[in-house]
């Protein structure tokens, strides 16, 4: 898991929020959080599961976001086809 | 030659040819902020009939109610129709709020069935606020521009016992509520003079409300105040870009909050401090 490199599917929308943002497929609106949509930013195919979260709790006061969260954001992304 | 039956219930009037008569000539009737576009809709046709002390409406043939509520008649025909306007015609987001307005600004109130939408907006029209709805809102999708839905109130038990509403309180000649099923039915106009506001195109808060037992008045994340706002929204799936795009631009430049409550008075200072603050 830590080595894949998850990308964006190009085909999602994205409306952007303050806090967050909108992610719109063809059957589905995705809402998520500030953090969340950090994390499907980095999904570019170019960037490992393990270099996303090394990125994102640097981003993050420490320990405000654990490793297991941002694993489960990434394959929750991957159940809901946002990400390939 | 072309017959038509007339309906007037208090401010809002309904006309229906009861033989021939197709979608696009209703929807004409009912909704004057229509922008109509070409072949958009297809031949949906109402036909009415009325059976002894049964109103039957069908569409395209197909019997889709029987009632002896003339109320419930006029509420099925309204929503019925309203759907078909928005499905076929792809230019409004439709949301289950309510919302009012003072100086060309609104306050968009989404909340479940039995929230208090109806409860707050009555009462915030008692402030000399404007209404655009209490229950029904639309938003175009090119502009964000909400747009007032004038009908008459549903003031359902808990809003009738809070102003003391009971059926011997007024006469049929008060010409103001109606009684249907333990269901009132009020023209906001009848005790609000030009309480309708026009079409509003800047939105100063999005407020989140909930009838509870605790008080709270907070400002709520941007990213749940849109989860809310398209959990309310009634035909997200054939509009869903724009709809994104439109409450996006709504709730980035609005202010979000969580209203929770069952003070009525409380709750009214505090969508009035928006306005003032």
């Amino acid at each position: 898991m830590l080595t894949e490199k998850p990308q964006a599917k190009e085909s999602i929308g994205i409306e952007e929020l303050e806090d967050g943002a909108m992610l719109y497929s063809e059957d589905k609106v995705h809402i998520l959080n500030g953090t969340s949509f950090l994390v499907w930013l980095y999904c570019d195919g170019k960037t490992t599961v393990q270099q996303i979260i090394d990125l994102i709790r640097e981003a993050c006061p420490e320990g405000a976001v654990k490793q297991n969260d941002i694993i489960k954001t990434i394959k929750k992304f991957k159940t809901e086809n946002l990400v390939i | 030659m072309t017959k038509y039956i007339f309906y007037k219930i208090f401010g809002c009037h309904l006309s229906i040819c009861y033989d021939d008569l197709t979608f696009e000539e209703i929807i004409k009737f009912i909704y004057p902020y229509y922008v109509q576009k070409a072949n958009v809709f297809p031949q949906y046709r109402f036909f009415l009939k009325r059976i002894e002390r049964n109103f039957i409406v069908q569409l395209n043939g197909k019997e889709e109610l029987r009632t002896n509520y003339i109320e419930e008649l006029f509420s099925f025909l309204e929503w019925n129709i309203t759907c078909l306007a928005l499905k076929e015609s792809n230019q409004f987001l439709q949301l289950h709020a309510g919302c009012i307005a003072r100086e060309g600004e609104g306050i968009i109130l989404i909340g479940k069935t039995g929230a208090g939408k109806t409860t707050l907006v009555y009462h915030l029209l008692k402030k000399a606020l404007l209404c655009l709805s209490d229950d029904i809102l639309f938003v175009s999708l090119d502009k964000g521009i909400l747009y007032p839905f004038r009908r008459t109130f549903l003031i359902k038990t808990g809003l009738q016992k809070m102003i003391n509403l009971t059926e011997d309180s007024f006469t049929k000649e008060d010409n103001k509520i109606i009684f249907s099923n333990n269901r009132a039915y009020f023209d906001p106009e009848t005790e609000f003079k030009s309480c309708w506001s026009q079409p509003i195109s800047k939105v100063r808060a999005v407020i989140l409300i909930n009838y509870c037992d605790t008080k709270n008045f907070i400002k709520v994340q941007k990213y749940l105040a849109a989860e809310e706002m398209l959990k309310a929204s009634f035909n997200l799936n054939y509009v869903k870009n724009r709809a994104c795009k439109v409450t996006a631009d709504i709730l980035n430049n609005s202010k979000t909050y969580y209203l929770h409550s069952n003070d009525i008075e409380w709750s009214v200072s505090r969508v009035c401090s928006i306005f003032d603050g």
